[in-house]
């Protein structure tokens, strides 16, 4: 875990690269399907409020413009889900042989569904943060592992004062590639 | 002859379990925990909440009230839960049709606004849950206050009306927490919120 203390505000970030450990958190490999998931711990220890904002967390990779976290994306939907459901339970009972690719489909929409759910379950709230508050969780950068080059890419979490009258506090953390 | 009259018991039971009402509790006020905030406020409730009910609860689907269905489109739990929000934390609030008509508005102070973030309402094996974003603007635009509060409640059983009461305790508890943070922070007292606020500005 990568941590930064400046200004009595304390940031602590560590992305999700690896297909073991996101599979262990979100059932699914993220990384591999677009979007990397990045664990947000934020301690307010100054005098003043801060805003923690999912929208200020963003990834940086060489040559191209700020990608910010984005909203949680619907990697399953309830009616392909149900559908998935009633094939499989059809193709068992009258098709057994076409039961198996039919079941395949209908476990991996099933997981789909549960990575969402954890995925919104887990998600960092936004908040102001009062002097001797913090949050924690995690935020999701739409880009692929694969696209990440093996150096040069910077998270950065702003944290404006509140009332946002200045840019506040900037933390940089430089991220290795996989 | 006794089977019989158990079986017919039984579905009369199911039959009337079906078709009862479900007389939902409607959100008018909350509970006080403190002083209100001395402001006066803009709320706005976005299309998306007002629509919430009809969306994620197919419980609720249809409009008003009839056999096997519930009150809850009529009792506008979410238009009425954040007025009563809004109610509660400050000294006086009126509604505005959009956040634009709160800014604008001279006699405003502040403009408050939810937005819907989760909900978890299909999944029998989880919890009931609702996640709201709530946002205070000052007059300029600039973020006062911000939370995101996750309300989470266990239904006392499986079929419709259990969960509509589950849901009603569920936006409750979510209101009342809103309410009782937004009054928690102080954050109208800072120097910074007083001048943004100051009439002659």
């Amino acid at each position: 875990m990568l941590s930064q203390t400046r200004a009595g505000i304390a940031v602590a970030v560590e992305p999700i690269l690896d297909e073991v450990t996101s599979k262990k958190i979100f059932a699914l490999d993220l990384p591999r399907l677009g979007f990397i998931p990045v664990y947000v711990l934020v301690r307010n220890l100054a005098g003043n409020p801060v805003l923690l904002q999912k929208t200020s967390i963003e990834l940086v990779l060489p040559g191209q413009t700020a990608m910010p976290a984005g909203e949680i994306p619907a990697l399953a939907s309830a009616a392909r889900t149900n559908a998935a459901a009633v094939l499989g339970w059809t193709a068992i009972l009258v098709v057994p042989i076409a039961a198996i690719p039919t079941l395949v489909l209908q476990d991996m929409e099933l997981r789909r569904a549960e990575t969402t759910k954890r995925m919104t379950e887990f998600e960092l709230p936004d908040r102001t943060l009062t002097p001797g508050g913090s949050a924690f969780g995690f935020v999701y950068l739409p880009v692929k592992r694969d696209a990440l080059p093996g150096r040069g890419v910077v998270l950065t979490v702003r944290l404006p004062h509140v009332p946002a009258d200045d840019e506040g506090e900037t933390f940089s953390f430089e991220i290795s590639g996989p | 002859m006794h089977r019989r009259h158990m079986i017919v018991t039984l579905v009369c039971f199911t039959a009337m379990t079906a078709c009862s009402l479900v007389q939902l509790e409607p959100i008018q006020s909350l509970d006080p925990s403190g002083p209100r905030v001395p402001l006066h406020a803009a709320y706005w409730v976005s299309p998306q909440l007002r629509r919430v009910d009809r969306l994620f609860f197919p419980f609720m689907e249809g409009a008003g009230c009839g056999v096997g269905r519930t009150c809850v489109d009529d009792r506008r739990i979410f238009p009425d839960g954040v007025a009563a929000v809004a109610r509660a934390v400050f000294e006086d609030s009126k509604e505005v049709a959009t956040l634009d008509a709160g800014f604008d508005d001279p006699a405003v102070d502040v403009v408050m606004a939810s937005e819907l973030n989760a909900i978890q309402a299909q999944d029998f094996a989880r919890p009931l849950m609702i996640r709201i974003v709530w946002r205070i603007w000052a007059k300029d635009r600039s973020v006062l206050w911000l939370d995101t509060i996750t309300s989470t409640v266990s239904p006392d059983g499986l079929t419709r009306n259990p969960r509509a009461r589950a849901f009603n305790r569920c936006a409750r508890d979510q209101f009342q927490q809103a309410a009782n943070a937004m009054r928690a922070g102080r954050w109208w007292e800072t120097p910074a919120v007083r001048e943004k606020n100051r009439p002659d500005r």
